[in-house]
C-alpha cells in the first residue's frame, strides 16, 4: 500500500510517536544504496522527482579540503510548514508514525509547500507549475508507510551497506545518538523541527604532521626536466566562485535541472 | 519492530525471490530479495536472512568477527530492475548484413544463428586449425569437446603486484584456483580490528570489495589510527581516514623507498622477524640501494617528495610511526596495505614489490592485524560448497583455460601483425615476441572470436581492438543490450539472459549454481547463496548454458560435454526443473559431508537446514568461529618455507637476474608449479631484480609530459561493476560521468565545473564534462572506469580513432596497449593526457 492508497480517516485509531530517521555522516561513503533502494521500492521513473535526495559538497582547498555529504529524504517535521501552506488540505501529518503525507487527489501543484519547506524536499516531476493542465502534483517520501505498516523499517534505512542510517521513535534516535538536528549549512531545526537526527563527519587529524603549503608547492613542480604547473600556490587556494560545482550544500535549486545537478554523484 | 520476523510485503499477491549480485570483479556476494508478481521483480530488497529490520547491526563484536552479519548491496546491487528492464535488451538473433563497426542488423532465427556458428566453428577449425577461435572466458566452455579452444585469460597476471607476490613471497595471486601452490589467504575483515595502525596505499574499499567497509568503520570508531595515501580524496578517505596524504600519481615507488630509508637509517627494522624470515643477502644489497651506496642516489624523504609531492616532514613522520610498529616482536600489528591500482602501471612491478618489503622490514607479515603488503589474496574456502556433478567425459583437447597462446590479451596484435607474418614481413620470433607467447606454445592463427559482454572495452586501447575485430572472418558477441559498444562489431549478436535473475543458475560459466562469499578478497568466507531464476527472460533471450548446449549438440559433443541437460534443451521449463533437481541433488550431497568439512577446516558445525528450508531463503552461513585468516600465517608461525628459492622472503630474486628472459616462465621452486607469468619480454632483461626507482615511459615528469602533462588515472566506480550497468536508467539522475580535473589545470585552461572538454593523448580522443575540485592534486585527472565507448555518427575521426572519438568518457580509449618491456603483456590502468576547453557546441 503506498501513501496515494492511504486515507487521512484510516489511521487515527492510534496514539502518535513521532518517529525520526539518524544519519551519522561520519560513517557516509555517499554510495547510493539508499537512493536506488528508495528509486526500486517506490518505482520512481528516470527523472527529477526524488523521494530521497543526497547531496556531496567539498570545503577547503586541495590538500586540505573536506567532503559533506547530507541524506536527504523528507524528514517529516513535527511542525511541517508545508502543510499550513497547502490551500487545498492535501498534505497532512499521519497520526502513528507522525509521517507528512500528501493526497495527490487534492494537490493541485501550486507549490506553496516547495517555497514553504526549508530543505527542498516536496518533488515535482517537470517545472511546470500553477494553471496548465499539465501540472505536476506534489509527491514526497513517506517514510515508507506501507512498510511501517507491516513492522518493517524504510527501506532506505535496511539497505545502508556502512550502517549509517538508523529509524525509530524520535526520542530513542534522541537518546540513542543525541539530539543534533542540522549538520553544517542546514536550516535551524526550530524552524520545523524536524524528525531526524545527526551525527556530524569526524574531524581529520594530523597522525603525522603535514605542511599543506608545501604540499601545494611539490604538486606545482614538476622535476628538472618539465615546467612547473605553477610557482604561486594561489593557483590552487583562489577558488573563484562557480570553478568549482559543488562547492555548498544546495537543498533548494530552483529548478529541476539545477536540482537534479546538485544530487548528482561524481563517482560514476 | 526490531524483531518482526515476517518478510515485508510490495504488493498484495507477490513472492520473494533469492539471487546474489556477484558482477566479475567484485565477487562480494550479497543476497538480493527480489519481489516478483505476475511474473513482474517489482522490487529488490536486501536480503533480510539475519539481523533483519536492523540498520545499524549493532549486534556486537562477536558477530562481525564471525561474519554473521548481512552482505547488504551497494548501489550497483539496488539498481539492477533498471538496467534489466531496458528499452534497449536484445530480444533475438541478429546478422550484420552491412559492415563491422557500420552495422545493418536483420533478424535471423535461434536455428540458424546456432547453425551458422557451428558451421563457423568447424570451418575454422578444420582450416586453421585448434587455436584459430578466440573466445570469451566462459563462452567457449564447450571447446576442448570439440577439439579447439585456448585461454584468453591473462590480464591481470602481469599486473605489477603478481610479480611482487610472485618472486617476493612465492604467491600467484590471479592463479588461487588451482594453479597457484599456496592455498589462499587472504585477509577476513574482522583481521583489521587487531591492527594497531592502518595504513593503506591506494585502497579505496568504498568502492571496491566492500565487505571491508564495515570493520573499517568500527576500526576507525575504536580509534585505531587509518592513513590513507591516495591520489584522490576518496569516498575511503572521507569516511574512514584519520589523514590523507595525497600522492603524485604513479611515483608511489618514491614513497616507499623513502620509508625504507629511514627505517634503515634510524634502525626501525623488526631484526628478530628479519633474521628469520628475509633472505639476507638479498636484503643488504637492497639497503645499499636505498641508502645510496650502490648508485650514489640516496632515496630519503628529501629525493622522494620532488617525485611523488609529498613532504619530506611527513615520509619522515610516517616512516617513524610506522617503524614503531613492530606486530612480530612487540605485538604492535600495522596493517599496511598497498593495494592493486599503484601497481597496475608501468614499473607497476616496483611498486608492489616495495610494498611487501616494508611489512618485512617491520615485521608485520604473518600475524594478527599485518597484512603482507601488497594487493590481496582471496579468502580461504571455509568448507567446499555444493557443485552439481555434471557427469562429463573428460575431453580430448587440452582444457581451454590450461592452454596459453599469448598472454595479456595478445589476440588483438595477434591478429593485427597476422598478415606480416604470412607476407614474411615478421619472422616466427618477432611475431611471438610482440605477441607475448612462448616458443613452446601453439601459435595461434585466429580468425573467428566468440565473446560474451565485457570482455572489449574493459581492455586498453579500445580503438585497435575494434580494428582486430574488423579484420577477423567471423565474430559472434552475445549481449544483454544492443547498445554494447562491441555489438556493432559483430556478425552475428545473441540476446543473453541475465544470469542472476533470468536463468537458473547460469552464472560464471554456466556451471555455478551455488557462490561462495570466499571468492572474493576480503570477504567473508562463511557462506554461500544459490540463485534462484527470479524473471523470464525478455524476447528471445537465453541463458549462457543453454547456447553453449545447443552448439555443441550442432558439434554432435553434447552427451560427452553436458549429458544431464541434454535432453531439456528444447523445453524451458524442463531446463528449469532440471536445474532445481541438479541443485537439489547438489545441496543433500554436500550436506551429508559438511559437518566433518567444517570440523575439518577448524569450526564448529552448525546444522544445515534441509534443501526445502533451503530453498526459502537460499542462503546458508555459518558463524566464523574462529581466528580471522590473514596471508603467511603457516610460513611465519608454523614453520612453513616460503614458496622461493630460499624459503624466505626474497628482496633480489634470483629467477630475474637472468640476462636472457625471452620464453621464461616462473616455476615456483618448493612445488615446481608454473605461475601464471610468463616472462619473455626482452634480451636482455630490463627487470631488475630487486625493486628500484625508474622512471617510466609514461612518467608525470618524463618527456611525454611536455605534451600530456596531465596523468589519467581510471578507478572503478560505485555505479558500474567493470562495465556492467553504464546504461541503467536511473543511473544519469544519481550521478555525472565527468572528468575530475583539479582547480589549478582547470583555471590553467579557463575551465570551470560542467564545461565541455577535449582530453586527447595518441591513444585517443574524447569528449565530457570536467568535474573540478580541490579533491585531486595538480597534475591529476581521474576518468572513472566503466563507461562504453559512445561514438556519435558523423563524429570526427581520427588516425587514432578512425571509428570516431568518444563521446562518452571510456576510460580505455586512452590506456596504452604498450606491452611493459620485460613481461609479456601489460596492465596499464593510467595514463597521460592533456585536455582543453571546447568552446560552444554540444557533444
Amino acid at each position: 500500500m503506498t501513501q496515494h492508497e492511504t486515507t487521512q480517516h484510516e489511521v487515527t485509531q492510534h496514539e502518535t510517536t513521532q518517529h525520526a530517521f539518524f544519519f551519522d555522516e561520519s560513517r557516509c561513503i555517499d554510495c547510493r544504496a539508499c537512493s536506488f533502494a528508495c528509486r526500486d521500492w517506490h518505482d520512481i521513473k528516470p527523472g527529477p522527482v526524488k523521494f530521497l535526495r543526497r547531496f556531496t559538497w567539498e570545503e577547503g582547498a586541495f590538500p586540505e579540503v573536506t567532503m559533506h555529504t547530507l541524506f536527504a529524504p523528507c524528514y517529516h517535521c513535527e511542525k511541517p510548514a508545508c502543510l499550513k501552506v497547502c490551500p487545498n488540505g492535501a498534505i497532512w501529518k499521519e497520526g502513528r508514525f507522525g509521517t507528512v503525507l500528501v493526497d495527490e487527489e487534492k494537490c493541485q501543484g501550486c507549490r506553496n509547500c516547495w517555497d514553504a519547506c526549508p530543505y527542498g524536499a516536496p518533488q515535482f516531476a517537470s517545472d511546470v507549475a500553477n494553471g496548465d493542465s499539465s501540472v505536476a502534483k506534489m509527491s514526497k517520501c513517506t517514510m515508507c508507510s506501507d512498510r511501517l505498516k507491516q513492522g518493517h523499517m524504510p527501506t532506505c534505512v535496511n539497505a545502508c551497506p556502512s550502517r549509517a542510517l538508523d529509524f525509530g521513535p524520535i526520542e530513542e534516535m534522541k537518546s540513542r545518538y543525541g539530539d543534533l538536528q542540522a549538520l553544517r549549512g542546514m536550516p535551524d531545526p526550530a524552524i520545523t523541527k524536524p524528525a531526524i537526527t545527526f551525527k556530524p563527519l569526524a574531524p581529520k587529524r594530523q597522525v603525522v604532521p603535514y605542511d599543506a603549503e608545501r604540499a601545494r608547492q611539490l604538486f606545482g613542480q614538476r622535476g628538472d626536466k618539465l615546467t612547473p604547473l605553477y610557482t604561486d600556490n594561489a593557483a590552487v587556494t583562489d577558488i573563484e566562485p562557480g570553478t568549482v560545482g559543488k562547492d555548498r550544500l544546495d537543498l533548494k535549486s530552483p529548478d529541476s535541472e539545477r536540482a537534479l545537478a546538485a544530487t548528482r554523484s561524481d563517482e560514476w | 519492530m526490531t524483531n518482526s520476523t515476517a518478510k515485508v510485503m510490495h504488493t498484495e499477491g507477490e513472492e520473494i525471490k533469492y539471487t546474489i549480485c556477484q558482477q566479475n570483479g567484485c565477487f562480494t556476494g550479497c543476497l538480493l530479495a527480489c519481489h516478483v508478481k505476475d511474473g513482474e521483480l517489482l522490487a529488490i530488497d536486501v536480503g533480510d536472512s539475519i539481523n533483519a529490520d536492523m540498520p545499524r547491526e549493532d549486534v556486537g563484536e562477536t558477530a562481525v568477527r564471525e561474519g554473521m552479519v548481512q552482505h547488504r548491496p551497494c548501489a550497483r546491487g539496488r539498481m539492477w530492475r533498471k538496467t534489466l528492464y531496458h528499452p534497449n535488451r536484445a530480444l533475438h538473433p541478429m546478422k550484420n548484413i552491412g559492415q563491422k563497426g557500420e552495422p545493418v542488423w536483420e533478424q535471423i532465427s535461434w536455428e540458424e544463428a546456432l547453425d551458422t556458428i557451428a558451421q563457423k566453428i568447424v570451418e575454422t577449425r578444420d582450416t586453421y586449425g585448434p587455436y584459430s577461435i578466440s573466445g570469451g572466458m566462459f563462452f567457449l566452455d564447450f571447446a576442448a569437446w570439440a577439439g579447439f579452444g585456448h585461454s584468453t585469460w591473462g590480464c591481470a597476471s602481469t599486473a605489477g603486484h603478481t610479480l611482487a607476490d610472485t618472486v617476493v613471497v612465492g604467491v600467484d595471486l590471479p592463479m588461487p584456483f588451482g594453479h597457484s601452490p599456496t592455498p589462499p589467504r587472504g585477509t577476513e575483515p574482522p583481521d583489521l580490528l587487531n591492527a594497531k595502525l592502518i595504513i593503506a596505499v591506494g585502497w579505496n574499499p568504498a568502492v571496491s570489495y566492500t565487505a571491508d567497509n564495515l570493520v573499517l568503520a568500527l576500526a576507525k570508531e575504536r580509534g585505531i589510527p587509518i592513513i590513507i595515501v591516495d591520489s584522490r580524496y576518496t569516498s575511503s578517505v572521507q569516511a574512514y581516514a584519520d589523514q590523507w596524504i595525497p600522492i603524485r600519481p604513479g611515483t608511489d615507488i618514491a614513497l616507499l623507498l623513502a620509508i625504507a630509508y629511514v627505517l634503515f637509517k634510524e634502525d626501525l627494522i623488526d631484526h628478530a622477524f628479519v633474521d628469520q624470515f628475509v633472505e639476507p643477502e638479498g636484503l643488504s644489497g637492497w639497503r645499499s640501494y636505498v641508502l645510496g651506496e650502490t648508485d650514489g642516489v640516496k632515496k630519503s624523504p628529501e629525493w622522494a617528495e620532488s617525485i611523488c609531492a609529498i613532504p619530506a616532514e611527513t615520509i619522515r613522520g610516517l616512516a617513524r610511526l610506522y617503524g614503531q610498529h613492530h606486530g612480530y616482536s612487540d605485538g604492535n600489528a600495522c596493517f599496511f596495505k598497498l593495494h592493486f591500482a599503484p601497481a597496475r602501471i608501468v614499473g607497476g612491478e616496483n611498486v608492489g614489490r616495495a610494498g611487501i618489503y616494508l611489512q618485512a622490514l617491520t615485521g608485520n607479515i604473518g600475524i594478527p592485524g599485518g597484512h603482507y603488503g601488497g594487493g590481496e589474496c582471496t579468502v580461504p574456502f571455509y568448507m567446499p560448497v555444493p557443485m552439481v556433478d555434471w557427469q562429463r567425459t573428460p575431453p580430448s583437447h587440452p582444457d581451454p583455460m590450461s592452454m596459453p597462446l599469448y598472454d595479456a590479451r595478445g589476440w588483438v596484435d595477434a591478429v593485427l601483425f597476422r598478415d606480416k607474418l604470412d607476407s614474411g614481413e615478421m619472422n616466427e620470433e618477432e611475431y611471438r615476441h610482440r605477441i607475448g607467447s612462448a616458443s613452446n606454445w601453439p601459435l595461434p592463427n585466429i580468425r573467428m572470436a566468440f565473446n560474451q559482454v565485457g570482455t572489449d572495452i574493459g581492455t586498453h586501447d579500445n580503438q585497435r581492438m575494434w580494428e582486430a575485430l574488423k579484420k577477423l572472418d567471423f565474430v559472434v558477441k552475445a549481449v544483454y543490450h544492443t547498445d554494447r559498444p562491441e555489438t556493432a562489431y559483430a556478425d552475428i549478436v545473441l540476446p543473453l539472459a541475465d544470469p542472476f535473475f533470468e536463468a537458473s543458475g547460469d552464472a560464471m560459466g554456466g556451471g555455478g549454481f551455488f557462490y561462495p562469499g570466499f571468492m572474493s578478497v576480503s570477504a567473508y568466507g562463511n557462506y554461500f547463496i544459490l540463485s534462484q531464476k527470479v524473471i523470464e527472460p525478455p524476447g528471445e533471450a537465453k541463458p549462457l548454458a543453454w547456447i553453449n548446449a545447443q552448439i555443441a549438440r550442432r558439434l554432435g559433443i553434447l552427451d560427452e560435454y553436458n549429458p544431464r541437460l541434454a535432453d531439456v534443451l528444447d523445453d524451458t521449463k524442463a531446463w528449469d526443473e532440471r536445474h532445481i533437481e541438479l541443485q537439489r541433488e547438489a545441496y543433500e550431497q554436500w550436506r551429508m559431508h559438511y559437518a566433518g568439512w567444517a570440523q575439518a577446516s577448524g569450526v564448529e558445525p552448525v546444522e544445515a537446514p534441509s534443501f526445502e528450508e533451503f530453498w526459502d531463503c537460499p542462503i546458508f552461513r555459518a558463524p566464523l568461529k574462529r581466528e580471522p585468516t590473514y596471508g603467511f600465517k603457516e610460513q611465519i608461525q608454523e614453520g612453513v618455507p616460503f614458496n622461493t628459492n630460499s624459503g624466505r622472503i626474497e628482496f633480489h630474486s634470483t629467477f630475474l637476474t637472468d640476462p636472457d628472459m625471452a620464453d621464461k616462465e616462473y616455476v615456483f621452486p618448493l612445488t615446481g608449479a608454473p605461475s601464471g607469468i610468463c616472462f619473455g619480454g626482452s634480451k636482455p632483461a630490463v627487470i631488475p631484480p630487486q625493486a628500484e626507482y625508474t622512471e617510466a615511459w609514461d612518467s608525470p615528469l618524463g618527456e611525454m609530459a611536455s605534451e600530456y602533462p596531465l596523468r589519467l588515472i581510471t578507478p572503478h566506480s560505485f555505479f558500474r561493476q567493470n562495465t556492467a550497468q553504464d546504461n541503467n536508467l536511473w543511473i544519469e539522475d544519481e550521478a555525472r560521468h565527468a572528468l575530475w580535473i583539479s582547480v589549478a589545470d582547470a583555471k590553467e585552461r579557463g575551465i570551470r565545473d560542467g564545461d565541455l572538454i577535449r582530453i586527447v593523448n595518441p591513444q585517443g580522443e574524447g569528449i565530457m564534462p570536467a568535474y573540478v575540485t580541490s579533491r585531486i592534486g595538480a597534475g591529476t585527472t581521474c576518468m572513472v572506469y566503466g563507461a562504453w565507448y559512445r561514438a556519435g555518427r558523423g563524429q570526427k575521426r581520427t588516425e587514432a580513432m578512425p571509428d570516431g572519438i568518444d563521446l562518452w568518457g571510456s576510460a580505455n580509449n586512452f590506456t596504452s596497449s604498450r606491452m611493459y618491456p620485460w613481461v609479456k603483456g601489460n596492465l596499464h590502468c593510467a595514463s597521460l593526457v592533456q585536455v582543453e576547453k571546447i568552446s560552444g557546441g554540444e557533444r
